[in-house]
Formats: structure tokens, sequence, C-alpha cells
């Protein structure tokens, strides 16, 4: 690299996995540790009960283990207050939830709460680490949102990356940012791209016209709750309802931890097999799980949701006043659509073969890195020009919203509006922004609260020219002028969303911790805390259900249980490890029992349509 | 009236080329005031810009679509912020402004109504705030059909009907702006009060039309 161009980085946080890609030698390439693997780290983010914490693989490992100390999905938080969640969003959660003030969703494990902010922080910052181990000191990133975020989650992103210790160049759109990849891995690309992004858990479509390296997004439209962990819950559903015809227990949140991997394992053995079974066994509860699954129940559950994305493509082709034929390109993006079903079903209703050649995994990062590039000015060949997603408006009277800047404004933009006031010696004029397509203020997110301060007057005398302006960046800057007086009014703004600048500050003098390396003295209070729990379990069940053992399979059983009881006094994490597992063994014959207890054939095979979801 | 216009022998309002000048820096004729297309430079706005004269376009109700959209384009490209990068953060700010403003005047023009109310405002005709007239008789029809598609609710054969009969009349008021803002009179002070009443009815039709088809659209949901 002969460069000196100061090194930047795109960064795809994504809903499950993210991944960073940095430009050099004019072109964007993912980022590889020692090992040439991509420095990729799952979004996971798991709490020690002394309040540190571990980020990544050892997260998701340790969520079976402590799921109500585990976050997952952070990313469906970011900007959101508990009543925008969904009822199944909310359950997908083990840990526990608090709304706080200005509607924020935290996570409170133990005494501790942290905002989905820092939470992202977290992430973002092992990313930071990971990058700069691989390729020396970077500050600058463009990070990626889905495109359908609205101006809340889009700033929650930018002050997690502010926590981190980035400074954010932009805040770019996912679609987007992919067919700028697509685009510069294939010269002759002129032409309308359609990107189809199914992620973990957000759905956009975006719809571009590429131009001699301009890029210029016509149209795009999506669903913040709908993604590939929908299918996984469904899954988990299906699973559920039988270990509940079983008469077992469901609530068990490592349970349900376990069937979550299990189901998005299925899932993905489905891809290349045409038929696979779900298994689960937690003997100490007495779960023998055998679920049966084809590759047609999985299409049947994934119908509806793929319908659903299919229904936002065609909204997006109709705003774009463009018919299905005259795309010229679809580009496939996200994890989800691996799979050979998506491939079909998206294909066939644009009536083309998905462009292949590009990982789907990779090149939002790619594109990110890209965009980074341009604005650092290290490419003047290629240009970005973005649209707004979502309408923004204000509140008028009687709790009705007038749209100022409609869905899918090419940005920069700006409207102006004229205000004066209804009394003598009025000194604020306050506007409650919002967006949404809706027309009512309760139907749509509200953003802020602007004070715009002015000397007192007559009525009506004062002419406030108010210019509403979006840049580049999608946020919105306010202004305002008395035109009277040639004076630039004061604005005070109250974000009703999110961290305010004092609460970013604390957080960051505070100092964020690094996540923890050594993890072995917080994995054997785990393995303590576990086997506890499970020798609690195997009593309880031995109870229950052991009359119908042999006697020395009871004895076997009770052995195991205090052996491993004795070990957890001690502190040897793998002998430890060791005695659990000799324990689930051990109790096999009472999770035989249990299942005997419903008529096996009817139960062991049997099928997912036959189940009532 | 202003005095950048004047009249072709085809009677069509153009803006004068004379008022755009070259640029200072590489005297290379320029087609917009504000910005060289040669050589890149930023320059001050003199006063405020119509959206013709932003986008480089004659001032004329009829347009070229496409031409619309390359002038669009290439001033985009020209203008966005990000291919200031290199100039430091006052060019960037200025970029940004002149971006937001392209854009503006590029919607207000891809509209055929609201690029017809621009050439009023722009004659000096009266807004919808100043001039609420419609036609005689046109308000009383306008309730009448309003009360019919309240009565229609949920009646797709119903609200079809009144849709072939509200469609056809936009239309109608439509192509008499067109024929208005295209006419060799215009803008003369009773062709823009003239306008001004159409184009109150057109609100109303387009209203109508959009309540019609959402009550349509929410029956097939």
């Amino acid at each position: 690299m002969t460069n000196d161009e100061s090194p930047v980085v795109g960064i795809d946080l994504g809903t499950t996995n993210s991944l960073v890609a940095h430009w050099v030698d004019g072109k964007p390439e993912i980022v590889r540790n020692a090992d040439g693997q991509p420095v990729a780290v799952p979004s996971a983010v798991s709490y020690l009960p002394d309040g540190g914490h571990v980020v990544g693989h050892a997260a998701v490992e340790r969520a079976a283990m402590a799921p109500a100390q585990t976050v997952l999905s952070v990313k469906r938080l970011m900007g959101q207050g508990l009543a925008d969640l969904r009822p199944e969003v909310r359950g997908h959660f083990a840990c526990e939830l608090v709304e706080v003030e200005r509607q924020r969703v935290d996570v409170k494990v133990g005494e501790r709460t942290y905002s989905p902010q820092q939470v992202s922080a977290q992430i973002l910052a092992e990313l930071k680490r990971k990058t700069e181990a691989a390729i020396g000191p970077v500050q600058d990133a463009v990070i990626t949102v889905p495109a359908y975020f609205d101006d809340s989650q889009r700033q929650a992103t930018r002050t997690a990356g502010k926590l981190a210790g980035w400074n954010v160049l932009r805040i770019i759109n996912e679609p987007t940012a992919a067919s700028l990849a697509y685009g510069l891995g294939d010269k002759h690309t002129d032409g309308v791209i359609a990107v189809y992004d199914l992620g973990g858990g957000t759905f956009d479509l975006s719809l571009l016209k590429v131009q001699a390296g301009t890029f210029r997004v016509l149209a795009t439209n999506g669903d913040t709750f709908l993604g590939g962990d929908d299918v996984d819950r469904l899954l988990v559903d299906v699973a559920l309802q039988q270990l509940r015809e079983q008469g077992l227990p469901v609530d068990d949140p490592r349970l349900r931890a376990r069937l979550r991997a299990a189901a998005e394992q299925a899932k993905i053995a489905l891809s290349s097999e045409e038929q696979t079974v779900l298994r689960l066994r937690e003997p100490t509860l007495g779960v023998n799980l055998e679920l049966a699954l084809t590759r047609a129940d999985l299409q049947k559950l994934m119908d509806p949701l793929l319908d659903r994305t299919l229904e936002l493509c065609q909204q997006a082709l109709d705003t774009a006043e463009l018919s299905v034929d005259q795309v010229d390109e679809l580009v496939l993006v996200g994890g989800s659509t691996r799979t050979p079903y998506v491939h079909e079903r998206v294909g066939a209703f644009f009536g083309r073969t998905p462009h292949v050649g590009l990982d789907p995994d990779q090149v939002v990062a790619q594109g990110a890195a890209a965009q980074a590039g341009i604005i650092a000015g290290h490419t003047s060949d290629l240009l970005l020009l973005d649209v707004i997603p979502l309408s923004l408006g204000i509140e008028t009277y009687g709790g009705a919203v007038t749209k100022l800047i409609m869905a899918n404004s090419p940005i920069p933009t700006q409207t102006t509006e004229e205000y004066s006031t209804p009394q003598d010696n009025v000194t604020a004029i306050d506007l409650h922004v919002l967006q949404g397509e809706r027309e009512l203020v309760k139907d749509c997110r509200s953003l802020a609260q602007f004070k715009l301060r002015i000397p007192p007057m007559p009525a009506g005398m004062p002419q406030l020219e108010v210019t509403f302006l979006v840049d580049a960046d999608g946020i919105l800057h306010v202004s305002a002028l008395e035109k009277r007086s040639g004076a630039e009014s004061s604005i005070e703004v109250t974000p009703v969303h999110g961290l305010t600048e004092e609460e970013i500050d604390t957080i960051m003098a505070d100092s964020i911790t690094h996540a923890l390396d050594d993890v072995r003295v917080h994995q054997l209070i785990d393995l303590r805390n576990e086997s506890a729990t499970v020798i609690r379990a195997t009593h309880r069940t031995l109870e229950a259900e052991g009359a119908q053992l042999k006697p020395e399979q009871r004895e076997a059983i009770t052995q195991a249980a205090a052996t491993l009881e004795t070990l957890c006094e001690g502190e040897d994490n793998d002998a430890i490890k060791a005695a659990l597992e000799a324990l689930n063994v051990q109790a096999e014959p009472l999770a035989e029992i249990v299942l005997n207890r419903v008529a096996q054939d009817t139960l062991s095979g049997k099928h997912l349509n036959e189940i009532e979801v | 009236m202003n005095s950048m216009l004047e009249r072709s022998t085809s009677g069509r309002l153009v803006i004068a080329n004379d008022d755009v000048g070259d640029c200072n820096s590489c005297g290379v004729e320029r087609e917009v005031p504000y910005l060289c297309g040669a050589c890149g430079v930023l320059t001050r706005e003199p006063g405020r810009l119509d959206h013709f004269a932003r986008l480089g376009l004659p001032r004329t109700f009829t347009l070229d679509k496409q031409q619309l959209e390359d002038a669009h384009l290439k001033l985009s490209k020209l203008l966005h912020p990000d291919r200031r990068v290199r100039e430091g953060s006052a060019v960037q700010a200025k970029a940004l402004v002149l971006s937001a403003r392209l854009n503006e005047a590029y919607k207000v023009l891809s509209d055929d109504i609201a690029r017809a109310e621009h050439l009023l405002a722009l004659a000096g005709g009266p807004s919808a705030d100043e001039d609420k007239t419609t036609p005689p008789g046109f308000l009383m029809e306008q309730l009448e059909l309003r009360e019919a598609a309240e009565e229609a609710e949920g009646d797709a054969e119903a609200l079809q009907a009144l849709l072939a009969k509200v469609k056809p009349a936009a239309e109608a008021g439509r192509a008499r702006v067109a024929a208005m803002l295209t006419g060799s009179c215009f803008p003369t002070k009773d062709l823009c009060a003239d306008l001004r009443v159409e184009l109150n009815a057109l609100r109303y039709w387009n209203s109508l039309t959009a309540e019609l088809e959402e009550k349509l659209a929410a029956l097939s949901a």
C-alpha cells in the first residue's frame, strides 16, 4: 500500500453479525485478521455479575447459560420506545427490558441498566479494537443502517459510534451501500438496480439508477420489524407447542435459548437438505425433542413473510413509477437471502435470476467502505445520491400532521415555511416535528420539539421564515429567520428519543470499559450456576418420575449429581464441564420415561403440518 | 415584472442569457448563475433565483422530462457536498445549501401543478391564499360529490363510478391550465386571474381523487 491517504472504514452493524471493510488501493476490502479471517463480531453482548462484559462469540456462547444477562439483536431496540416494539419482538429478548425517559428502552441486568446505544457501542468498540489490530489506528467510519430506519434510529446509531470512539463520517442505508459494492465490482452496470435486503431483523428494498459512476436512489421501502429471525421464532414456536403437548415446561429461558440456536441450525440445514430433524435434549428437564422438518414445511412458514416483502417491493416500484421489467439487475443482500427458496420467490417476482458473485454477508460493509472513500475524498469517480425514506411533517391544530418533506425526496433537501404569532407578545413558537406517512400525530413517530425564540411583537407582526433542511446524512436541521428584523432566531432542540449531548458526554467521561479477554474466572461462576440449576432440576424430575427407574439407574444419577456438586466447590472448569456432561448422560433414562408417558409413535416423527401453529 | 424575461418570436417566455454571464475564474460561459460547470467554482446567487434559472432551463410550462432529468443529474453531481470534500467546510456548507435548493427546484418543476403555480407566482399572479375564487357553482358540485363519496364508503362499484366522473374533470382542468400557460397571452392580468381560479379548482379535484382512490385501496387490502 503506497498511498498516504487517511485510513477509513465502512461498518455493517447488523442485527446478528457485524463486519468491517476498509478503503485500500482504490477499492474496498474486508478487513481480515492475521489468520486471514474476516474481522467479524457477532452482535451480542453478555454482562457479567461484577459489571464487566464480553462481546461477540464469547457472548453468544454465554447466551445459552445466562440468557437474562445476554443481549442479542440489540439493533431491534435502537431508537425505539417500549410501545414501538411488537409483542413478538419483546418476547424475543430473554433479558429484562425497561422503559426510561424519552421513550428509550434500556436493558436491565441485575442492578445495572444499559441503553441500546451503549450496548451497540460495546460491539462497535470491539470491532474497533480488532480492526486496529489488523490495519493499524483508524478513526473515521461510515456505519450502515436499514434504509427504513427513521431519524431516531439513525441518531441512536450515530451516538453508539461516537461512544465507541469512532468519528462517524456518515450513516448510510444498507441497500444503497450494497449497490455501491455491486457497481464497483461490475463496470458495465448502468441501468436500474433493485436491491432486496433481508437481514436478521429488518427488510429493505431500494431501487437505484446507476449512470456513469453516479448512484441515484429512486425509491426505497421496507419494514424494520421483518427479518430472518422471525423464521427462527416460528420454528421455535412449533417446537414449544410440541413440548407443551408433552406436558413439559416451556418457560425455562435456557431451554428457549438453546431452542433458538437449534431452530437456526435446522433452518440452515434445510438449505442443502430436503429434510432435517430439530433435536434438543435436556434430560434433566425431561426434554427429548425430535422434530422432523422438511423443506416444504419451512417454505410454508416462510411464505407469509416473503409475501409481505414482495408487497413492499411492489410499493417501491409504484413510487418510482417503474414496472418490474424496467429493472435491469437484481441484487440480494443479507444472510437470510442465502436460502434457495428466497432466491426462487424473489427471482420469480422480478422475472430474473438474482445477481451472483457478491457475498451477501460482505457486500454492505464493502459498500460502506466505498462511501467512506468518497467522503474522505479518496475517489472522485463515484457519487451516491440518496433519499429520505420517510416523510417529515409538523404538528398542526387538532393533532394533525402537515407533511413538509415527502418520503423518497432526494437529499440534501429543504423546505421553507412561514409562521407568525396568534397573540401579542408571544416570545416562543413551538414546532413539533414528526416522521411517518399518516395524517395524525398519534400515528407518526415524534422526532423532536423545536422552540423558536422571538422578540415580543404585536400579534401577526412577526414573519418567521423557518427552513427545514435535511442534509446528506439524512439529519434534520431547523433554522429560522425573522424577516422584519432580519434576525436569526435561536432554536432549542429537544429530541424526543435517545440520549442528550449531556448524557453522551457523561458516558464518555466514564469511559467505556473494554470487553474482557480473560473469561476463565467468569466461566467458573457460570458453570457453578449452571450446575446448581441442573442439579435442582434433576432432583425434581427424579422425585416425580424416578419410581419407574431401576434402582441402579437412580443410584447412578444421584451419584453423578453428588460428584458435580463436590467439584463445584473447586475451581477446575474442565472437570466441572465433564461432570455436567456425565450427569446428562446418566439422566437419559429419565428423559425416556417422560417421552413414553405419551404414546411414542404419535409424537416422534410428527410432521410440522400436523401441528397447529 | 421581472426584467430578466423576454419573449422569443414564438411567444414563449425565456430567460435572458446575459444575466448568467461568464465565469470569473475560468471565463467559460455559465448555464446557471451560481456554479461554473467547467471549473466547478461556486459563486453567490444574484438575489433569489427562480426554479427554472436554478436548473438552467427556459421558463416555460411545457418541459422535456428528459431535459429536466439530465439537468438535475448534471448539477447534482457538481453541487453535492461529497464532491467538495477537499475544498474545506465553508465550501461544503455552501454546496449543501445549493444542493438542497436544487432538489427543491427539481421537485417543483417535476410536478405539473407545482410548476404552474410557480409560473403564476413569477408572473406576479395571486397566491392560493390571496384569491380563493372558484368557478360559479363549483363548490356546490364539490359538496355533492363529497357527500356521494361518503355514502359510497365500502361500495367498490359506487366508488369506481364516482372516480369515472371525477378523473376526467380533473384531466380537463389540467389541460386548461396547460393551454393557458403555453398561450401567447400569458401573463396578462386577466389570464393570471383565470389561471388562479383553475388552479384553485384543481386542488379540490386532486384531493377528491386521492380520497376516492384511498377508499378503493382500503377495500382491496
